[in-house]
């Protein structure tokens, strides 16, 4: 019988603590607990067998610290585990082993350094040994960052078949220390595609209540508890836990009939304490579970569940129409789609949707780069946008959490390539009403497309559930009938399929003047028609304005709370506020008045050429704010505000010129690998854009490989380092450049940095500040 | 790990003017107070120790997670019996708020940041108070001669204490700070 019939059948039991109990056979303070595996095998079995005795079905190989970042000779840890944990067996042949990872010891970026593929390479390591032995599932466990517990799943899933068990640790705060709540890492989970899930260690079985409460409630799944035996507390130099075998199992039998599955204990319990569960919970029924699939998505941190209340999607992540977004996507400049995302989210949207389909770049690093930098910034839910597998598959693989995809059609290709990626990597899909034929003209024959792919997704093992359908938006000045079709075929997937809806509302108004009109009429008979999520645009006040109102005529704003928040914010008049008649361009720069600098500007230019704007106002006000800084009569923090307003000024300006980026100005910025500090980087750029030059700014913690790559045929690089420990990354990018570019200047700075530092190093320059380095700059170019 | 209400920590004016490398923050107020409050919605401060037996030889200094050089922390620590080894963060939401600021203004992410690293010391200040005993001034990895790579087996002390090292020995949350304070006898 496998584990996963086993389970089907009955309640099964865990194991308990390993490094406790290893302490009270001696293993030292510090000692890792794999280190027994080879000097004390003995030990290693009796323990396992001290378990299967007391009542284990599945018992856990002492692996759970063995990786090859912490042991160069994992392989030799693992075999001698795995070793330990099969002469265990012998009598006991019909429990399972299972093969135990923890984690890395690492975080993973963006937060930590970690490559999410170097973590599932170094969980896959592991499992390529496990599973040619003796072992009968995988048991990951203690995660307490919801990335790395994907990144160990998606090794298992693509180096062995055998079940996968999950297991999280969550704070006393219900989320893991990445911040992810129960139901975000349960609905993540289950989108995956695991065997069964659940929590241990943190604390005891008490605390851990909430979240069985939650699991119980929202998991489709097996439920797996492994508690601590409460919380520790030294004693006469000895680590004791406050929570008795007894008391232990009172708590399980509420536990188990909450519904949890596979019981077992962490650190401080012992065979007592599951011998003692055993007996008291072995006679509660394990009914089967129950609930009721849900339509939604998640971040790495939350959970938007499609339900009643409509859910915008932010639509302006696409390079279609949109001159500054291609552009950004041809430079790589991620910073200004990160900040359309961020400002989205401002205006409330739910989900972010993100296309970087332009056909001069390479779509698919691009997309799972920005799928990746929006996920440093922001935690809501994004929607991945290509019609490229491939680029999907990227970016899906770099999602942290269980994404939207956008779109899957009813064509056959389509959906094969794109079920099979939904069902490794999890996510809810947005399926097109396009046959073979094409876009049907009528809307039941799109509600027909529609049956089909989901019919299609259940084959695939893929739910209706994780099926919203698209029946599209199409021009209505091309034909006047196509917006009724599409309003019907929305009233009719809902009544005859039951699953949710979704339309890009948008493209209803090509072609026509004023568009904002019949978008936002269009959203409201879309919405009355039972419309339940909407890719548009939210910086358009009349659609918020629809959104927000239906919210509050139909009963799903309670209390009329997003309303007045929203009548409240856009009921001030936001309009330039009256510029100072007696302030000039120059003064509100140099006094940081973004507002002022930017209405001057536009004022400026209605009389004003836009260069002679820019050599008679702004450069001046630069100059004079940069003197005064070097002369320390004002701060960094008044020159950094005096740049900000000349951004304001700039960023009125380029609107009228064809582009006012001079490629021959070019510098590379970084901030070197190993460092993530990057606001003396930004500090820098920002004053050197201001100065005309054009930055390429590859970002903090950056590899020297990359670094040479873009410096090529560049005539000045600028390096930064905060901490002493990265400088050595700066001297190797530096010999690096030296071989590749021997004619491109380096300039270096950060605070650990000085000029005989920069001298021993190799640098051609030290930027003391940044006003030094717009200086060196300066003078390097002219 | 312990967690510390963000409402109870007093931000000390004379360290962010140091922060903000700026001596005057009056005129600063619209920065500032936005900042503050955006970190503070933001911090979930937690901290956790160990006490450990203190012995200085030369100038080596054994603690509970090993011996180190540095001839600072001798002298610190010197007269000590034992000491209390801490970790403090303001947590990842933080982070994640200052990875904003970079993307959307280097002045907020300038002024935020500062705010945020005034606010961990007055976390450091406040721990310090809660501590079981009296303790002498604290000393942290990268203080004087106490190198940076302490942090992997002091971090690894702590057990669990939430904070994560990068393979350079930078902490995550970057709002982080462990420190060692003598126990005044």
């Amino acid at each position: 019988m496998t584990v996963l019939e086993a389970l089907n059948k009955k309640r099964l039991y865990l194991d308990g603590g390993t490094g406790t109990m290893l302490q009270t056979k001696g293993l030292k303070s510090g000692e890792g607990t794999e280190e027994w595996n080879l000097t004390h095998p003995e030990e290693i079995i009796r323990l396992h067998r001290d378990y299967l005795t007391a009542g284990s079905d599945i018992f856990c190989t002492n692996t759970f610290s063995v990786n090859c970042l912490k042991k160069p000779n994992y392989e030799e840890y693992i075999t001698a585990a795995v070793n330990c944990a099969n002469k265990a067996r012998e009598g006991f042949e019909d429990k399972f082993i299972a093969f135990d990872l923890g984690p890395t010891g690492r975080l993973l970026k963006p937060l930590g350094d970690l490559d999410f593929e170097d973590a599932v390479e170094v969980f896959a390591k592991n499992i390529r040994i496990a599973k040619n032995l003796p072992v009968d599932l995988i048991m990951i466990e203690t995660m307490n960052d919801l990335y790395e517990t994907k990144a160990a799943i998606i090794a298992a899933k693509e180096n062995c078949d055998l079940p996968i068990f999950v297991s999280n640790a969550f704070g006393e705060d219900g989320k893991l220390m990445t911040g992810a709540d129960a139901e975000t890492v349960i609905e993540t989970l289950c989108a995956l595609g695991v065997d069964a899930i659940g929590m241990n260690c943190s604390f005891g079985p008490d605390k851990m209540l909430p979240v069985v409460k939650e699991y119980a409630k929202k998991s489709r799944l097996p439920i797996i508890v492994k508690p601590n035996a409460g919380l520790p507390s030294v004693v006469d130099g000895k680590t004791v836990f406050d929570i008795d075998p007894e008391k232990f199992s009172t708590i399980m039998t509420e536990i188990a009939e909450l519904g949890g599955a596979v019981l077992g204990g962490c650190c401080g319990t012992t065979p007592d304490h599951i011998k003692a569960t055993v007996e008291a919970t072995k006679n509660i029924e394990l009914k089967p579970r129950n609930v009721k699939r849900r339509t939604a998505v998640t971040s790495y941190t939350h959970t938007v569940e499609f339900s009643k209340s409509p859910i915008l999607i932010g639509e302006r992540i696409n390079p279609t129409g949109k001159k500054r977004i291609k552009e950004a996507l041809r430079e790589k400049n991620y910073s200004l789609i990160l900040n359309e995302g961020l400002r989205q989210v401002e205006e409330g949207v739910h989900i972010l949707d993100v296309n970087a389909g332009l056909p001069e770049i390479n779509e698919a690093e691009a997309l799972a780069q920005i799928v990746s930098d929006l996920q440093s910034v922001t935690d809501v839910p994004l929607q991945i946008d290509t019609s490229s597998p491939a680029c999907l598959e990227k970016a899906m693989r770099r999602y942290n959490g269980k994404p939207l995809v956008n779109s899957v059609n009813g064509t056959k290709d389509s959906m094969d390539a794109v079920f099979r990626l939904v069902k490794k990597y999890g996510g809810t899909v947005i399926a097109l009403t396009i046959g073979d034929q094409g876009i049907p003209e009528t809307a039941e024959g799109r509600v027909k497309i529609a049956a089909d792919i989901i019919k299609t997704a259940q084959e695939y093992g893929i739910d209706r559930s994780d099926i919203i359908v698209d029946p599209l938006t199409m021009t209505v000045s091309s034909d006047p009938k196509s917006a009724n079709v599409t309003l019907k075929a929305v009233k009719m997937i809902k009544e005859q399929l039951g699953v949710f809806t979704s339309l890009g509302v948008s493209n209803v108004s090509f072609g026509l003047p004023e568009r904002d009109k019949i978008n936002s009429t269009f959203f409201t008979m879309a919405l009355n028609a039972g419309l339940d999520a909407a890719i548009m645009n939210p910086f358009s006040e009349a659609m918020m304005t629809v959104y927000h109102s239906f919210k509050a005529l139909t009963e799903k704003d309670e209390n009329f709370t997003d309303y007045i928040t929203f009548a409240e914010k856009n009921g001030v008049d936001t309009t330039a506020k009256a510029v100072d008649r007696a302030l000039d361009l120059k003064t509100a720069i140099c006094k940081g008045l973004s507002a002022d600098a930017e209405a001057l500007t536009k004022q400026c230019l209605e009389t004003t050429d836009p260069l002679k704007l820019i050599s008679d106002e702004i450069v001046p006000a630069l100059n004079e704010i940069g003197t005064l800084y070097e002369q320390k009569k004002v701060y960094l923090p008044q020159l950094l505000i005096a740049a900000d307003a000349a951004s304001a000024s700039f960023g009125v300006i380029k609107e009228k010129l064809p582009s006012a980026a001079d490629t021959s100005k070019k510098i590379v910025i970084a901030t070197v690998k190993g460092d993530i500090h990057d606001i003396g980087k930004n500090i820098v750029k920002v004053l050197l854009e201001n100065y005309g030059f054009y930055i390429v700014d590859l970002g903090r913690d950056v590899n020297p490989e990359k670094i040479v790559e873009e410096a090529k045929n560049c005539r000045l690089v600028a390096l930064s380092a905060l901490m002493t420990t990265t400088v050595p990354q700066m001297e190797e990018t530096i010999k690096l450049l030296r071989k590749s570019s021997p004619d491109t200047k380096i300039m270096v700075g950060g605070a650990v940095l000085n000029q005989e530092y920069a001298d021993m190093i190799g640098a051609d320059f030290y930027g003391k500040d940044a006003m030094d380095a717009v200086r060196i700059a300066q003078s390097l170019f002219n | 790990m312990i967690s510390i209400d963000v409402n109870d920590l007093e931000l000390n004016r004379d360290e962010l003017a140091a922060r903000m490398m700026c001596t005057d923050l009056d005129t600063l107020f619209n920065l500032i107070d936005p900042a503050v409050q955006e970190v503070k919605s933001n911090a979930e401060c937690y901290y956790t120790f160990e006490k450990t037996g203190v012995k200085i030889s030369g100038g080596s200094v054994r603690l509970g997670f090993g011996e180190v050089k540095s001839t600072a922390l001798a002298k610190c620590l010197e007269g000590c019996d034992s000491a209390f080894i801490v970790a403090v963060t303001l947590g990842h939401p933080v982070d994640r708020l200052l990875r904003q600021k970079s993307v959307t203004s280097t002045t907020e992410q300038f002024v935020t940041d500062a705010v945020a690293s005034a606010l961990c010391e007055a976390l450091c200040d406040k721990v310090q108070s809660l501590l079981p005993l009296k303790t002498r001034r604290r000393f942290s990895p990268g203080y004087g001669d106490l190198s940076l790579e302490v942090q992997f087996p002091l971090l690894n002390y702590l057990d669990n204490c939430g904070i994560v090292l990068t393979e350079t020995g930078l902490m995550i949350p970057s709002k982080s700070v462990t420190f060692i304070a003598g126990v005044e006898k």
